[in-house]
């Protein structure tokens, strides 16, 4: 049977074929018109008595408490917050992750499976409206409160830098940078649905009532949780038993957490310990800190080279000076393109009182300004006080080292405590200092024995952080463990990376400065020397963000 | 002291940031945010399970910007899953198919074509290949996941306009076991239940059923249930619906047959028999427990790998409660031997009368929104409107109503699809028509599908998106409408029939199915045929002067109107059943309302001639491919997650929904496995059966047993492992059972 073509009357004349009729029909949208309802039955009765009735008295706040004996995993409250918030295609505040029970549970009904813990938890976890909160006390910006009548701790979109630091400082990965804001945004537990008696949209999405939002009290003392989460032990090898809220989480001392989980999973008297199955993954690298870091603690290092060689020879102030200014105003420009809105980078200063992120900023200005100055007066000559404001800025650049380690410190992570976080950075300024000196004095008699004392610093300081980072195979604590298995596992590469970068750098310096030639050859050498370092410090410094991977909340296999 | 709050308000000029702010909805709705605020709601059953619940969809300015779960809607009262939240995502895909594909002269790459083109193709190169090879040659393969009015229009364009004989639909793979349970013991394919018979039950046996999970909102149903009910969940592995039971019998896999048998027994010898209702409504009870006698307690714990003391408690649990219900999924479905199994549930709640009261029943629940729908509807296994091909009175009465001469009405049913698929390997069907379903992913041992396609002359794909696996290997691809974009009725597990509503207009040329088989129809030449079927609520007019006489009658229904004013309607609703209060919205509608929750066999009677219930038994058989010490593990199969539907197709287009899941392949594995096999540490493992591989994460729990590996179904991969067995009586595919051994990536590094 041929065709019939459709296209054409009998006339020839183009008509309207069936596609087109049926097109048009597709394209028809009336039936909204017909089906469409001005009002339907209030959404918000149903969960009224899964929230408090009244605000918190004096001494309690609002938490969220999930029961995990009823959530099943369908992470229902995922999607509800998504789309009755609004957020972004990507965003959530809610997140859900699982822990497993590694021994059998009973197989049978021969042992009761009602008192049995179950072999998959599904973990459902949301901001915990900290006591402490780490976001708040973090952020150098002043974008955080905690609600002084409720305890909810806000994001304040509109004052947000967008730093991250907050990322940092939340034990729990709760604030999460939203890239086409340029600022973090995070959980405020649906605060206006609550004062409208309303249910938070994790609460209304629950179809089990799972989640529910109480009230607790707040006077027990900052930094340990409140009832409901004692008897989640976890070990820790340097210090007393830690507490938190589900298996597997931060330790509770670090933010007081209040979200209250409770279920068999939980109870002292469960016969597994509940396992997170995910492995730790290599974290963000955050390369704008890297450099930001990097170059802040090689000025440091340039100018207290420069000033200790000035004791025995000419320690080259006024290059010193002038580098140590470019280095440290490079450093301040790599910190403005980690910011989601560098136009708002003055208030970077308001949380001095508490942030030590406000205080690095503070620090790093003072310590550009002295140092620009110290180079200007070198510049016109007048060495007579330069050289004591060079001395006091490399006072003020130490103390700005001093606030770069506390930024890390302060987040409570156990690779980035200060035995460790300080003779990191502290290395980065003596392998500069120690590189300065041998190529400061390469053309020179002194060239040799400097370049060979700068190479056995460069080999001390690295050989230290080997030394220490070994030492985390053996280490007890869950999360330095992590670390190790990030170390030797995915970023095995990357460490044999800064290993070799920083050999052929001290290699180089010896052999730059051996040379005793006042040719171009040493100084090429010298350059080289310097870059291979650099770049080893940094991969050093991308190190230490990666292999940073604590416990927040259980993860998720499916 | 610096006043911070004072320099705080300095910001505020710069600020970009009150998306996130809400406002009271003045519908109703609560707070929401006020980029999505909505003016209007339009009510649609979701499009992902066979739950059925109703959506409220929020429109703003005419748009679609939102949903939130119906508050009133009898199935969900104001809850959904996360797919149910996200169902508005996966019409945004990139991979929408927007015209349609033509495979390029060269065989790689598909090009662009006009719809005129495409039709033009599809009609030729049918016609092709009928010529060459008879009418018969070409086949089609649907789906549960289009409406009725559609897989109904599809149906009988194929086989009634186009000559073809053999269609089947990817419900032959989560129910043709329940269904052919049914239709031999209730004489007709007939759920009896209703889930309010969830909250009314005092003991509840849920069987290869993760309801938690697959089912969360009937889930819902069974926490809310307020006789603090003794849950018993039958199943290998301790899944979160196991977890949560008053009883988990972690069985032997594919052990359930012994079981069912045995508990029969233990409840035969305890006098736990309603010998008034089996002797009134049953036939085949004596023989039935004869059958049974031969399954000793000591004899099936043995076979189960469960203790006696277990099954006693069990049979004490049935023996004891008012009112029992039984309810089954995949897990028996899935089987070589599901219909007996299912059979063996139907069994246990017939002779304890656990039937046609509230809270009992033996109840399958079944998978995709509109499976029941394709049951009654879909023209390929049974004749429209619960008739049968071979029943010449209802070949007649079908004749009559669609106005189409008889003979055009084949006289026996399709082939199954595992039937088709052998079809295409002997040559028999040259060319397939896939609507809506994903075969090369989800077909039973992978490996033979993607040959088998390879071997057709011509393999047209009609779906959403060009990118799912099978659209990657066709020859032409016709761009559908999805869910959202069309209008006609879904019917869920408790036989609700529920109105979905188009809310979007469909991207590019893509149309809703219902138009594209007109436009097939045209082309092929026999549209006066279908000239009734104007709309798809003619065509629902017309399937329900279809159902007339049959247990589904639904002539009862007025419309659109009254699904949309009622929250839907079970069937049967007779137009002479007047049942249930009148509450104004229906009569405004046009007609009186049922009442909402309704369950079958109240009184006993049954579909069959004499309206006996069957005992229906038989021994157990082994499974298809057993473990042996080359595959020394049984892979059991199922659903991942919540928030993962099927083949994936739809809910990896969500973002929110793709980062709840797993993104590789994992593997479950009890931790004496995981020493045996030198598995764990992070590594990657190769998990292998005679037909393929697949490399996987393990996930070491104690949720399986020992000798156990479960992988979920959403991935791809899966089957290229599964062993292609299939139930004698329901065709339907085995996917529970393969035997596979593990083995850690040589050279692997954690991941």
């Amino acid at each position: 049977m041929a065709l019939v073509d459709a296209t054409r009357g009998s006339d020839g004349a183009p008509v309207a074929t069936p596609i087109d009729r049926f097109l048009a029909a597709q394209a028809d949208l009336r039936v909204v018109e017909r089906f469409a309802r001005a009002e339907v039955t209030a959404r918000t009765g149903r969960w009224s008595d899964l929230i408090p009735l009244s605000a918190p008295g004096p001494g309690e706040q609002y938490r969220f408490e999930v029961d995990l004996d009823s959530c099943t995993g369908c992470k229902a409250c995922v999607t509800a917050c998504h789309s009755l918030n609004g957020l972004d295609e990507t965003e959530s505040f809610r997140s859900i992750g699982m822990l497993l029970s590694p021994t059998p549970a009973p197989a049978s009904a021969a042992a009761p499976a009602a008192v049995a813990a179950p072999a998959e938890q599904t973990v459902t976890t949301a901001c915990h409206h900290c006591l402490d909160p780490g976001c708040l006390n973090g952020c150098p910006a002043e974008a955080y409160e905690k609600d002084p009548v409720t305890g909810i701790v806000k994001h304040l979109d509109d004052a947000c830098i967008g730093c991250q630091y907050c990322t940092l400082t939340c034990p729990y990965d709760v604030p999460v940078y939203n890239d086409r804001l340029g600022i973090v945004r995070k959980c405020d537990l649906c605060a206006d649905r609550l004062a409208d008696g309303e249910a938070p949209a994790c609460v209304q999405g629950c179809p089990t009532s799972a989640i529910t939002v109480s009230t607790v009290s707040t006077v027990t003392p900052a930094g340990s949780t409140t009832q409901g989460t004692e008897g989640l032990d976890g070990t820790d090898a340097d210090g007393p038993t830690e507490r938190t809220i589900v298996p597997g989480a931060a330790p509770s001392q670090l933010t007081g957490p209040t979200t209250w989980y409770r279920g068999r999973l939980l109870e002292p008297s469960s016969p597994t310990p509940a396992v997170d199955p995910t492995p730790p993954v290599p974290q963000h690298d955050h390369l704008p800190l890297v450099v930001m870091l990097v170059l802040s603690q090689w000025s440091v290092g340039v100018l207290a080279g420069s000033l200790l060689l000035g004791a025995v020879t000419d320690g080259r102030p006024l290059l010193s000076t002038t580098t140590a200014t470019a280095l440290a105003a490079a450093s301040a420009l790599a910190s403005f393109a980690h910011l989601g809105q560098p136009l708002k980078a003055w208030r970077a200063v308001l949380g001095w009182s508490h942030s030590w992120l406000s205080r690095e900023v503070l620090a790093l200005s003072a310590y550009i300004g002295l140092a620009a100055l110290a180079a200007g007066l070198h510049a016109i000559g007048s060495t007579g006080p330069a050289a004591p404001l060079s001395v006091g800025a490399a006072l003020v650049g130490a103390a700005t080292v001093g606030c770069s380690v506390m930024i890390y410190v302060a987040t409570g992570r156990r690779w980035w405590r200060p035995s460790t976080t300080a003779p990191r950075f502290a290395g980065t300024v003596l392998v500069a200092a120690a590189s300065w000196a041998a190529v400061a004095t390469s053309a020179t008699e002194r060239g040799r024995p400097v370049g060979v004392v700068a190479a056995v610093v460069v080999a001390a300081v690295v050989g230290a952080e080997r030394h220490r980072d070994r030492g985390l195979r053996s280490a007890t604590d869950p999360d330095l463990r992590r670390t190790a298995t990030l170390l030797d596992g995915p970023l095995a590469a990357v460490v044999r990376r800064r290993l070799v970068l920083t050999a052929l750098g001290a290699a180089a310096l010896v052999l730059g400065t051996a040379a005793g030639d006042e040719g171009l050859l040493p100084v090429g050498v010298g350059v080289v020397a310097v870059g291979l370092l650099v770049a080893g410090e940094l991969t050093a410094r991308r190190l230490f963000f990666r292999a940073c991977a604590p416990r927040t909340m259980p993860g998720s296999h499916r | 002291m610096i006043n911070t709050r004072a320099l705080r308000s300095l910001a505020k000029p710069w600020t970009p940031s009150t998306e996130l702010v809400r406002t009271s909805s003045a519908l109703g709705l609560g707070q929401l945010p006020i980029s999505v605020d909505a003016d209007a709601v339009v009510r649609s059953v979701c499009g992902f399970c066979s739950t059925g619940c109703s959506l409220d969809i929020h429109l703003k300015d005419g748009n679609a910007v939102n949903i939130t779960p119906s508050p009133d809607y009898p199935v969900n009262s104001g809850s959904a899953c996360p797919k149910g939240w996200e169902a508005l995502a996966p019409l945004d895909a990139t991979d929408r198919a927007v015209q349609p594909l033509l495979r390029s002269p060269n065989g790689e790459g598909m090009l662009p074509v006009s719809w005129d083109r495409a039709l033009h193709e599809f009609v030729g190169r049918t016609r092709a290949v009928q010529a060459a090879h008879g009418p018969e040659a070409m086949a089609f393969l649907s789906t549960g996941q289009i409406p009725t009015e559609e897989m109904a229009l599809l149906g009988a364009l194929t086989k009634f306009g186009m000559g073809i004989r053999h269609g089947d639909g990817n419900t032959r793979q989560c129910m043709a076991t329940a269904v052919v349970a049914y239709k031999q013991a209730f004489g007709f394919d007939a759920p009896p239940y209703t889930y309010a018979d969830f909250a009314l039950s005092d003991v509840i046996v849920l069987v290869g059923s993760n309801l938690a999970i697959a089912h969360p909102i009937m889930w819902e149903r069974v926490a809310a249930n307020p006789h603090d009910p003794t849950i018993i969940v039958v199943d290998p592995r301790r899944t979160e619906t196991a977890a949560a039971a008053t009883q988990h019998l972690a069985l032997a896999p594919d052990s359930d047959l012994d079981l069912f048998y045995g508990l029969a027994n233990l409840l035969i010898e305890r006098g736990a028999v309603d010998r008034a209702f089996v002797e009134a409504h049953t036939t085949g009870f004596d023989d039935f427990a004869a059958h049974v006698a031969g399954y000793p307690v000591d004899a099936v714990a043995d076979r189960t790998g469960l203790a006696p003391s277990a099954l006693l408690a069990v049979a004490d649990a049935i023996a004891g409660g008012r009112n029992v219900s039984f309810w089954w999924t995949m897990g028996v479905n899935q089987s070589h031997q599901g219909v007996r199994t299912a059979q063996s549930l139907i069994n246990l709640a017939l002779l304890t009368g656990n039937i046609g009261r509230p809270g009992t029943g033996a109840n399958s629940i079944t998978g995709q929104c509109n499976a029941m729908g394709s049951r009654l509807f879909s023209n390929t296994t049974g004749l429209l409107g619960g008739h049968d091909f071979a029943v010449p009175e209802h070949r007649r009465r079908v004749a009559d109503v669609l106005d189409i001469d008889e003979g055009r009405i084949p006289r026996e049913a399709s082939w199954s699809y595992d039937r088709i698929m052998t079809g295409i390997d002997e040559g028999a069907i040259k060319g397939l028509w896939v609507i809506a379903t994903n075969t090369a992913h989800s077909w039973i041992d992978q490996h033979g599908c993607h040959d088998l396609l390879d071997k057709l002359d011509f393999l047209v794909v009609q779906d959403m998106y060009h990118s799912t696996e099978t659209a990657q290997v066709a020859d032409l691809v016709l761009p559908a409408a999805g869910w959202g974009e069309k209008d006609g009725t879904f019917i869920n597990s408790e036989r609700r029939v529920g109105h979905i509503t188009k809310v979007r207009s469909a991207p590019g040329e893509a149309l809703a199915d219902f138009w594209i088989f007109k436009a097939i129809a045209e082309a092929w030449g026999c549209a006066d045929l279908f000239e009734a079927w104007q709309t798809p609520e003619h065509a629902f007019e017309l399937l329900q002067e279809l159902s007339a006489g049959r247990p589904c009658d639904i002539t009862g229904i007025r419309g659109y109107e009254m699904l949309d004013a009622t929250g839907g309607v079970q069937w049967p609703f007779p137009a002479d059943d007047g049942v249930g209060p009148d509450d104004g919205t229906v009569a405004a509608a046009g007609g009186r309302g049922p009442e909402t929750e309704r369950r079958l066999f109240a009184d006993g009677r049954f579909h069959t001639p004499d309206g006996r219930a069957r005992f229906l038994f038989d021994p157990p058989t082994p499974v298809a491919e057993g473990v042996d010490d080359d595959f020394p593990l049984v892979l059991l199969t199922g659903r991942g997650s919540a928030a993962d539907w099927h083949t994936r197709t739809r809910t990896e287009k969500s973002t929110v929904l793709a980062a709840m899941t797993a993104k590789a392949p994992y593997a479950e594995v009890h931790p004496d496995d995981v020493a045996r096999y030198g598995l764990g540490g992070g590594r990657p493992a190769e998990l292998r059966s005679r037909r393929g591989s697949v490399t996987v994460d393990v996930v070491e729990t104690s949720a399986v047993q020992p000798g156990q590996v479960f992988v979920n179904m959403h991935f791809a991969e899966t089957n290229r492992l599964t062993f292609p067995a299939f139930d004698p009586h329901s065709r339907q595919p085995a996917y529970k059972h393969c035997a596979v051994r593990l083995q850690p990536v040589a050279g692997s590094v954690p991941r």
